[in-house]
């Protein structure tokens, strides 16, 4: 078992990330994983998110196109930010994040582990489809 | 560190005709103001940070300041487009 292999693994032990994204990223680094796919390159300055309707989807009126260039230096800056939240702040948050479904502990958020994420994300794409949209997501 | 977005670009069309509204917004302006205030209230701030030490708070009193900086600076770049059926809007950090 490769490191990269391990530390997803790792990364879903500790309900960083959920199986399905972790089956993802498993399939990015391939078969093998023993060297890493590719560094983040120097490049890789931004994360898209684009959503857009899904064309088999039941036409409505309010469509919408919704598309986000995020810095990948500014997710960075932001991760650094959370540092800041108190702890109980941070226990409001993660209670907020479970009314919405995630189960996530922000306090977990590390600069390290964005930078295995994008290093990941680099050679993934994620496409959701719920039936209305499709939300595409990648780095470039 | 990267040098803070200058302006902000706002546009506004309309899908159908030719209803444009381009407004660039100068946004270092605020960043001279803040840096004004933030120069004015240095005092204030130190002395929070001292009373803030006594209660385990003076890291985030002590950070707080630069990274907000380094998050605004770090907005350049952003953009955000939704387009609706009608109608179409862009921010843009430039």
């Amino acid at each position: 078992m490769s490191d990269n292999q391990r530390r997803i693994l790792d990364m879903l032990a500790e309900g960083k990330i959920t199986a399905e994204e972790a089956q993802k990223l498993l399939a990015a680094i391939g078969p093998g994983g023993d060297e890493p796919k590719s560094a983040l390159p120097r490049n890789a300055k931004y994360l898209r998110v684009v959503i857009h309707p899904d064309p088999d989807a039941p036409k409505s009126e309010d469509v919408k196109r919704v598309n986000v260039r995020v810095p990948v230096a500014l997710i960075r800056a932001g991760i650094k930010f959370t540092s800041l939240i108190p702890a109980d702040a941070s226990d409001q948050v993660n209670e907020a994040l479970k009314e919405k479904g995630i189960d996530f502990d922000v306090r977990n958020l590390k600069p390290e582990d964005l930078e295995e994420l994008l290093m990941a994300m680099h050679d993934l794409e994620v496409d959701i489809q719920n039936g209305k949209e499709k939300v595409h997501v990648y780095i470039e | 560190m990267n040098c803070p977005p200058l302006f902000l670009r706002l546009t506004i069309s309309k899908t159908e005709g030719n209803g444009r509204f381009v407004l660039w917004l100068p946004v270092f302006i605020a960043w001279l103001i803040l840096a004004a205030i933030f120069i004015a209230l240095l005092p204030l701030i130190l002395f929070i940070a001292v009373v803030a030490f006594f209660f385990g708070w003076a890291r985030t009193v002590f950070l707080f300041i630069p990274l907000f900086c380094n998050l605004i600076c770090n907005l350049h770049g952003l953009e955000i487009n939704v387009e609706k059926k009608d109608s179409t809007l862009f921010l843009s950090f430039r």
